[in-house]
């Protein structure tokens, strides 16, 4: 994996081309690298929320225990995607799928209270993130709607 | 198969009338995954099975007698029309009585019908194909023609979805297309640990896509409500709806446009379709009677 610093990789990525330098600012003063090779469990279903990622390269898989089942895949995500987001959006504060890398994967790790304290802070700062998460919290729900719908499911509605 | 040898006896060998069926034996059955199998058709009249060609995105009507007929893609390489493959899943009483033949059987066929994936069109852009399901079957000829014409394409990606990885079609084809630098993305919507492939609905790939609008065509096939959510996707990124093409079904019966049965707003598609632009359908894309 290409080796940049924590400062290009952020003004390189969508996320933050927005921000004013100080905004920018704050969000690097919370942000840090995280790599994990392939197979690495990246945390827990049922560990304390704590980090929001913004993958670089690579790709995680989101499981979900079931009991008497198994693991389920319900997702997997690669360059560009954010994953831990209730970090910052803690409903319930535990992680709710369990992340595991299935490639090398390199990712900005933000620390989820820092972040929501940096948001608190400065409004203008506080709507550009939740703008951004709102978007991937819309995106998730409409995957997921999709999957419920087993669009593949055959009738024998044909001929 | 003696009925149907006695209704071929009577069948001229080659015949302009569209509702006329050619008679084709079975070379070949092709299991591809659960309820789906791959037919290789041969026309028993030779003058007709050279004369015979089709372009990507067409479909047949396959005819069993006192049964019925079913429109179904074509899913083999329009430049071999000679070896006529269609991929079938089974879905009611035609198919289902089409899953019963054998090899050495025959089944009657008229077509081509219908539009196809505009191909030329879309020389010198990027392409990106996004199938759903039974839906890479229509797809597959077209891809079968930017291989062969790769030099003309940009940048070609395949989005390829299925329910299960068990349910991925062609995908043993998967690695050969690769070799053509084509970019191809698997993706299920559920799976176990064992699966090393995406997990998600395929109109999702396009957030790990970065196309350029100026320059990009879209091809896609699948569950309406999937090519729904692959052409706001590619809206979202400023593909104009004139580049986003899109496979419709509807209830084909005469095929040439005569019955109205598979009238879709202000389009017959078994005869402007079945592949449109999404700009074509748009109005009529959400209205629930459509």
């Amino acid at each position: 994996m290409v080796d940049n610093t924590l400062d290009e990789l952020l003004r390189a990525n969508p996320w933050f081309a927005a921000l004013g330098e100080p905004q920018f600012e704050a969000m690097l003063e919370i942000a840090s690298m995280a790599t994990w090779p392939a197979g690495t469990l990246i945390f827990r279903e049922g560990e304390p929320n704590q980090n929001i990622y913004l993958i670089c390269e690579g790709h995680v898989a989101l499981d979900i225990s079931i009991p008497m089942r198994g693991r389920a895949t319900i997702l997997t995500l690669s360059d560009g995607d954010v994953f831990g987001w209730s970090a910052v959006l803690p409903i319930v504060n535990i992680k709710t799928a369990s992340a595991r890398a299935t490639h090398d994967t390199r990712a900005i790790a933000f620390d989820g209270i820092a972040m929501q304290e940096a948001c608190e802070r400065d409004h203008e700062l506080g709507y550009h993130v939740f703008r951004r998460l709102t978007n991937v919290v819309a995106a998730r729900l409409t995957a997921t709607r999709m999957q419920l719908l087993d669009m593949y499911a055959t009738g024998l509605e044909g001929d | 198969m003696a009925t149907k040898q006695s209704t071929l006896q009577h069948i001229p060998t080659i015949s302009l009338d569209p509702m006329l069926p050619h008679w084709a034996a079975i070379a070949k059955i092709q299991d591809e995954t659960p309820g789906v199998a791959t037919y290789a058709l041969e026309f028993q009249d030779l003058a007709f099975r050279t004369a015979y060609s089709f372009l990507p995105g067409q479909f047949n009507m396959l005819y069993l007698p006192g049964i019925g007929e079913v429109a179904i893609s074509i899913s083999s390489d329009p430049e071999t029309p000679h070896e006529l493959l269609h991929t079938i899943r089974v879905a009611g009483n035609v198919t289902q009585a089409i899953e019963r033949l054998k090899v050495g059987d025959q089944i009657g066929v008229r077509g081509p019908y219908g539009s196809a994936w505009p191909v030329e069109v879309a020389r010198g852009e990027d392409l990106i194909f996004v199938a759903g399901g039974i839906g890479l079957a229509p797809l597959r000829p077209a891809i079968y023609h930017v291989i062969r014409h790769r030099a003309e394409y940009g940048k070609i990606t395949i989005l390829a979805g299925a329910r299960s990885p068990e349910d991925m079609l062609y995908h043993d084809e998967f690695d050969a297309w690769r070799e053509h630098d084509i970019e191809v993305i698997p993706t299920v919507d559920r799976a176990d640990e064992s699966w090393q492939g995406r997990v998600g609905v395929v109109p999702m790939l396009f957030y790990s896509l970065r196309p350029d609008p100026r320059n990009t065509t879209v091809f896609t096939c699948g569950p309406e409500i999937m090519m729904r959510f692959v052409a706001y996707e590619a809206m979202a990124r400023r593909i104009p709806t004139e580049r986003v093409f899109v496979s419709l079904e509807r209830n084909m019966k005469c095929a040439v446009g005569f019955c109205g049965h598979c009238q879709y707003g202000p389009t017959f598609l078994c005869k402007e379709g079945p592949v449109l632009s999404f700009a074509q359908i748009e109005p009529f894309y959400n209205v629930e009677e459509f």
